[in-house]
């Protein structure tokens, strides 16, 4: 018997949360499932706990009290859980397909609300393959949800202000930081953005604490640099940078080499749209919000009735913005399930709107100043690898565009970039990136490239598992 | 406006291979392909050559036989290797009747060309180490070819166009002009062609096709499921199908026909989920991926910790009388179909270029009378 929801919630960081609270708070039987133990996403996300820890941080107490707010409300929820795959039924409702070791194999809801967040774009460049280059959020958790550092002597290239995050949260580890790489010209450009920032009081006292822990041990910020490779024998040994032109070309003759042991990789966040995707959502693409998103009405419903993305996952812009988005659905499905009353829908919506608009805003700004530019594939040589999972080269790409392929999903077909356990989730960016490039003459756009089309499992499930999960006839 | 002598609807393997066949016979030829080149129902395939089969009439035989030998020299006259090589088949026998049907069916097929045998459960066992064989007598065997589809599409698609054919991704034909039974002009949703003659190839999204000129062809489709698993080291040397593939899935609203393939990568094609619809589409459901996967491990029990990676989804064509429809379509002049060919990989070397003949009005070496449209009476819209 599989149990019937009004709302699955897929997802349990801030977005998530905040939806269950909404909808579960007016009524909603509610559903909430997450990939992790506990609820938080990788905002939140909570240390285990069996750790003992001496401190916690602001973001960590309000973490820890959203957490404990969304384990009171009224709903299932089931953690330590994967969806690998959604699929509606003939009335309409949606069955979720489950894989957790204490979760049921299906559940049933009529409304979704995906908050399945976002996850760091890998950027690829020779030698990104090797041990010991790790991304921004990569070294995060490793830092501030397991207090371990992933190496001593570290150089920092990217571009956004999550590298200032990721070099005090270092530093204060006692990893040597050797450089911190942005790879954007963001002055004088970024002049215009000052008055949204001052808005912006928590997150500036934030990157205050960051620079003066920067600053403390002279750090060098150098802006308009980028690493261009990475070299080793069976780990990283060497970094190198170079000054980049606007376009994220590097300049000849500037190159720098460090001896370090760890690259920390922070190009900004790539939407994660695997289940919109997989049901067949209208997707848009948004360079500035990082790649492909789902398209979504004011109550951020997609093109399929019922089915509502929030978050990161639909458009990169921080937590406050996940959650004020997760409050929005969560109150949309009241509505629509006749636990709210439209007067009072109406109210809500009202109040939140104005710090919506101010998180949206400086959504606009990180865009503005800090999405990967165009050129880093020319970084690229044809043996550097672009899909880990089935060794693809750029080189093999290139043959098969001159085979004739002109989408990435004729560039899935002939070198089975994507087809591996990941599904593309690593090499997305940089094959898109390839061919876009190199069919630039022909007028060919990222948007005409088009995206990976994903199918259930959403991540590799054995066998005996699937065998064991036929759904009953009912 | 652009004129051409042909247009064709359909990107896949018949599509293509007609137009690289027209277009080296001198004749100016567009291609109109909905989706991306290949990236229908001929590119969600496991790529078998299939052999034996078949319908046993003689016209079937001969173009397997004499299609399977135009592999051989294909990737050296196109210019592009498609992966073309060779593998066992075993067909697993699970009843003493199907045991004497495919006595029967060998005895024909070998002496015509097309050698195949029975072998029993010990000799399956043999070949076969780490399957299951418990609940089978044996199996039939046979040798087929295995190619990589999109390669093979690009293959043809990239000939064709050395020749001089226009060929479009991406350009969804979207109406007909249609004056006096003759088609006058293709519509797409930005650009009006027009041509001598138009020639559907579009597999199941066939009769969607011609229906939009006005005429209806008996192409119905059935929607076929399919996993594919990670990399493993070698455990299964061969291809695997049952011999009753048709009786396992004919008039059922969904069943499982079990079929394993062997890939170059070292993953597994596992074959095949089917269910009755009228939609048209690319997914897959929960029933198909988890169903697939219980039949799998009942013959496979030491594959039960292998991943499955990826699936895929897409419907399959065919006619009433499960034999091919290729010929003038009876109620407009100058509207030809080519679908729903049953053994396609195998076949479409030779068939692409009687096709080519036909559309000229010239005669084909063999006659394809008996796959006419004619043969099946044609409702007026």
């Amino acid at each position: 018997m599989i149990e019937s929801f009004e709302l699955a919630v897929i997802g349990a960081g801030p977005g998530g949360m905040e939806a269950t609270i909404t909808a579960a708070g007016f009524g909603v039987r509610t559903v909430l499932i997450d990939s992790y133990p506990q609820p938080g996403g990788q905002y939140f996300m909570r240390i285990p706990s069996d750790f003992k820890v001496d401190y916690e941080n602001k973001t960590e107490t309000a973490g820890r009290k959203l957490v404990n707010y969304v384990l009171k409300v009224p709903s299932l929820k089931i953690l330590n859980c994967l969806v690998w795959g959604l699929f509606q039924e003939e009335d309409g409702s949606w069955l979720v397909a489950l894989y957790g070791e204490n979760a049921p194999k299906y559940v049933r809801a009529k409304n979704l609300i995906l908050s399945t967040g976002s996850y760091d774009t890998p950027v690829a460049f020779p030698g990104w393959t090797l041990p010991g280059v790790v991304t921004s959020g990569g070294t995060l958790v490793l830092l501030k949800n397991q207090r371990v550092a992933p190496g001593k002597r570290a150089l920092i290239s990217g571009t956004g202000p999550l590298l200032f995050s990721v070099a005090a949260h270092l530093i204060e580890a006692g990893v040597e930081v050797v450089a911190l790489c942005e790879v954007n010209h963001i002055l004088p450009h970024g002049i215009k953005h000052a008055f949204t920032m001052l808005k912006q009081w928590d997150r500036l006292t934030e990157g205050a604490k960051y620079m003066k822990t920067i600053l403390g041990v002279k750090t060098p910020y150098k802006i308009g640099w980028s690493v261009v490779e990475a070299r080793g024998q069976d780990a990283v040994e060497q970094a190198i940078i170079a000054k980049m032109d606007k376009f994220g070309h590097p300049i000849p003759g500037t190159q720098k080499v460090f001896d370090v042991d760890l690259v920390v990789s922070g190009f900004t966040l790539t939407p994660n749209t695997g289940l919109p995707r997989m049901i067949d959502c209208e997707m848009s693409y948004q360079a500035g919000k990082g790649g492909w998103i789902p398209v979504r009405d004011a109550d951020f419903q997609t093109s399929i009735p019922h089915v509502y993305v929030v978050g990161d996952g639909a458009g990169v812009g921080g937590a406050e913005n996940a959650r004020l988005e997760g409050k929005i659905a969560g109150t949309s499905v009241a509505k629509n399930t006749g636990f709210l009353s439209l007067s009072r829908e109406k109210q809500i919506r009202q109040e939140i709107q104005s710090d919506l608009h101010q998180q949206h805003r400086f959504g606009d700004l990180l865009s503005d100043l800090f999405t990967p530019p165009a050129g880093l594939v020319s970084l690229l040589k044809d043996d550097t690898i672009i899909c880990r999972c089935e060794e693809i080269t750029l080189g093999e790409i290139k043959d098969a565009i001159q085979m004739g392929a002109r989408s990435i999903g004729e560039v899935k077909m002939l070198t089975r970039t994507g087809m591996g356990n990941c599904q593309g989730r690593m090499c997305e960016h940089t094959v898109a990136a390839i061919i876009a490039d190199q069919l630039a003459g022909e007028g060919v756009t990222r948007e005409d490239v088009g995206y990976y089309s994903i199918r259930p499992p959403l991540h590799p499930l054995p066998q005996s598992f699937l065998a064991d999960a036929v759904p009953e006839e009912e | 406006m652009q004129n051409f002598d042909v247009i064709i609807i359909g990107g896949g393997f018949l599509g293509l291979s007609t137009a690289y066949q027209l277009s080296k016979m001198g004749v100016k030829t567009l291609l109109l392909e909905a989706g991306d080149i290949g990236g229908g129902t001929s590119a969600s395939c496991s790529g078998r050559a299939q052999t034996c089969e078949g319908h046993l009439d003689p016209l079937n035989i001969q173009i397997i036989r004499d299609g399977l030998a135009r592999h051989e020299t294909l990737e050296e006259e196109l210019g592009a290797r498609y992966d073309w090589r060779k593998i066992g088949l075993f067909l697993l026998i699970r009843s003493e009747e199907l045991w004497q049907r495919w006595q029967e069916r060998s005895a024909i097929l070998t002496p015509a060309g097309i050698p195949t045998e029975v072998v029993d459960r010990v000799a399956l066992q043999k070949a076969e180490p780490n399957m299951n064989t418990s609940h089978l007598l044996g199996a039939a065997y046979s040798v087929e070819g295995m190619l990589d589809p999109l390669k093979f599409s690009l293959a043809y698609a990239n000939a064709a166009q050395r020749q001089g054919a226009v060929i479009l991704g991406r350009s969804k034909v979207t109406g007909f002009e249609v004056k006096n039974h003759q088609i006058t002009a293709v519509k797409t949703k930005n650009t009006v062609y027009r041509a001598e003659k138009v020639a559907v190839m579009a597999g199941a999204w066939t009769s969607k096709v011609t229906r939009m000129a006005g005429v209806s062809v008996p192409v119905h489709f059935t929607h076929a499921e399919a996993l594919v698993t990670e990399r493993i080291p070698p455990m299964i040397y061969n291809n695997v199908e049952l011999a009753d593939f048709y009786e396992t899935i004919h008039g059922k609203a969904k069943a499982v026909a079990i079929g394993v393939h062997p890939q170059l990568n070292g993953t597994l094609d596992i074959s095949e989920a089917v269910t009755t619809t009228d939609q048209l589409h690319k997914g897959v459901s929960a029933w198909g991926v988890t169903s697939i996967s219980k039949e799998l491990v009942r013959l496979y029990p030491s594959l039960e910790k292998v991943r499955i990676v990826r699936t895929w989804g897409r419907p399959t064509s065919f006619t009433p009388d499960e034999e091919p429809l290729i010929g003038w379509v009876p109620g407009i002049d100058n509207l030809f179909v080519g679908t729903s060919l049953v053994i396609t990989i195998t076949t479409v070397p030779l068939l692409s270029e009687w096709m080519a003949l036909m559309i000229q009005g010239k005669q084909s070496p063999v006659s394809m009378d008996e796959y006419s449209p004619t043969r099946f009476a044609v409702p007026a819209l």
